[in-house]
């Protein structure tokens, strides 16, 4: 990497928020660097200052009561979330889906906070300044085309976390620390916003609240290897059940890596109230073909148009079926437990 | 701007001063002399730049050598004591593992740190420790054969109190 910046290593929270208020635009916070460091070497956005917030040790830590739920700081790394009991034992989908981020290495270092500040990707963009030199700037650089999308005026790459989807399948809200103090947002609303409005801030923690005793959750994740790679397509899914009827009372079903945020099958939500585990598998084709429907118009093939659109679309309902199952099924085990 | 940093590798300790927009990897090689580490992509997609950090498989390539002050590094160039090879290492030659070696260095010191935290893992888990780690050569059959045989001798040394 030949590119220059200045370096800071700030240790506590309040240093680190006058810090990236000074220097706003100019600055880029560094945790666990799988992310910027990339971006860094392919020329995507050069920052004149680096902020390592590694000594911030507040931001590491897990934890969780039978009360609020849990609390993830920051710098809580992807392998430690994939590792810790407490996040197994209480909301699975999550310790499965940090264990399905990149690889083992990537892992070791990447941060939760890390991830869900990630923007959307695309094929086009994220590659060497050299690589980039043979197409005209695209919309995300200011330009004013898409290379993906040739017709498109708007930039509509996939978000490829696969932590977001899970935390929204959760509920969970993210605590933003600025200058003005703190602030409270949906992860879905954080995933949407934009680079200016995080501008200054660093995320503190993601609270995730407890779930109901009969309540499953479940990750879905497809890709071309088993490692490495970013999904092609992800899903998520949280189950409530009724304790003498094993009827679903809620559901949140979340399907990733489509657009440019995980889209909330409302419909199949509402479709799944009432249901059973057997019931859902009865109308299973039909489920399927609905998630298909409406994910379908943000389908584009993954990646590098990896998969025809309507596969890709077809995936994403098999995905989130999937989820849904097995949402039912971690539901049904913890009540057996109970 | 460069920054004065103290680097454990291999168990020696090393006082540097580094410009901040340096790797660990770029470190590591081209101050240290250590070129077991790889710079095979240089943005973390093929593992060949692994080493350990504080214990943990990491990539060197996506590590500034100015955050790694103060850690534990481990290069493959400390894994054989004196006149013996590592146990991995003997493994590796002796299933065929090593083709190009390429991917080698970095696929050893993943296999280390997969074994220190299982003694017994399956060949799923062999495969889900590794798998950061690509090769071109071998098809990885051989590797995991390798690895398998020598975390069969490590939890001997291991249950007889001896450290691998």
């Amino acid at each position: 990497m030949r590119d220059r910046f200045q370096y800071l290593e700030p240790s506590s929270l309040d240093e680190t928020i006058s810090i990236l208020a000074g220097y706003g635009r100019k600055s880029e916070v560094l945790a666990g660097g799988t992310d910027l460091l990339v971006r860094i070497k392919k020329g995507l956005g050069i920052p004149e200052y680096l902020i390592n917030i590694k000594r911030i040790h507040e931001l590491n830590s897990i934890s969780f009561d039978t009360r609020r739920g849990l609390v993830l700081g920051a710098l809580v790394r992807l392998s430690d979330l994939e590792s810790s009991e407490v996040v197994q034992n209480y909301f699975p989908s999550l310790a499965d889906a940090s264990g399905q981020v990149g690889s083992p290495q990537i892992r070791n270092r990447a941060t939760v906070g890390g991830n869900i500040c990630q923007t959307i990707r695309c094929l086009f963009y994220h590659q060497s300044s050299y690589w980039r030199k043979s197409l005209a700037p695209c919309i995300k650089l200011g330009g004013r085309i898409c290379n993906w999308k040739v017709d498109s005026k708007v930039c509509t790459a996939p978000l490829l976390s696969d932590v977001v989807p899970v935390l929204m399948a959760l509920n969970s809200e993210v605590n933003v620390l600025g200058i003005n103090g703190l602030e409270s947002v949906s992860i879905l609303d954080f995933s949407r916003s934009k680079r200016l409005s995080r501008v200054g801030k660093i995320v503190k923690e993601i609270r995730i609240p407890l779930l109901h005793p009969l309540s499953g959750t479940a990750f879905v994740k497809h890709r071309a290897r088993r490692s490495i790679d970013y999904p092609v397509i992800n899903a998520a899914a949280t189950v409530r059940l009724d304790r003498g009827s094993y009827r679903c009372m809620e559901a949140k079903v979340v399907v990733g890596a489509v657009g440019p945020f995980p889209l909330q099958m409302q419909e199949i939500e509402e479709m799944l109230k009432g249901f059973q585990r057997q019931d859902a598998n009865s109308v299973k084709e039909d489920l399927i073909q609905k998630i298909v429907k409406i994910v379908g118009p943000y389908c584009s093939g993954g990646l590098g148009d990896f998969l025809s659109p309507a596969y890709h679309a077809e995936l994403a309902g098999v995905a989130a079926y999937r989820a849904i199952e097995h949402a039912f099924a971690d539901a049904e085990r913890r009540s057996s437990m109970t | 701007m460069a920054k004065k940093i103290i680097l454990h590798v291999n168990g020696e300790k090393h006082q540097l001063l580094v410009p901040v927009h340096q790797t660990l990897l770029t470190v590591l090689r081209d101050s240290l002399g250590l070129t077991g580490a790889k710079r095979g992509c240089d943005r973390g997609e093929c593992g060949a730049c692994t080493i350990l950090l504080d214990g943990d498989p990491v990539l060197s390539c996506l590590i500034l050598a100015v955050e790694a002050d103060g850690a534990q590094i481990e290069t493959i160039e400390g894994l054989a004591g004196g006149d013996s090879i590592h146990p991995l290492q003997e493994a590796f030659i002796n299933f065929g593992a090593v083709q190009c070696g390429f991917c080698t260095p970095g696929m050893i010191l993943a296999a280390k740190a997969l074994l220190e935290k299982n003694l017994k893992p399956s060949e799923n888990d062999i495969r889900k420790g590794l798998s950061g780690n690509l090769c071109r050569c071998s098809g990885y059959a051989k590797i995991i054969e390798a690895v398998k045989f020598a975390s069969q001798g490590w939890t001997r040394s291991k249950e007889n109190g001896k450290r691998v």
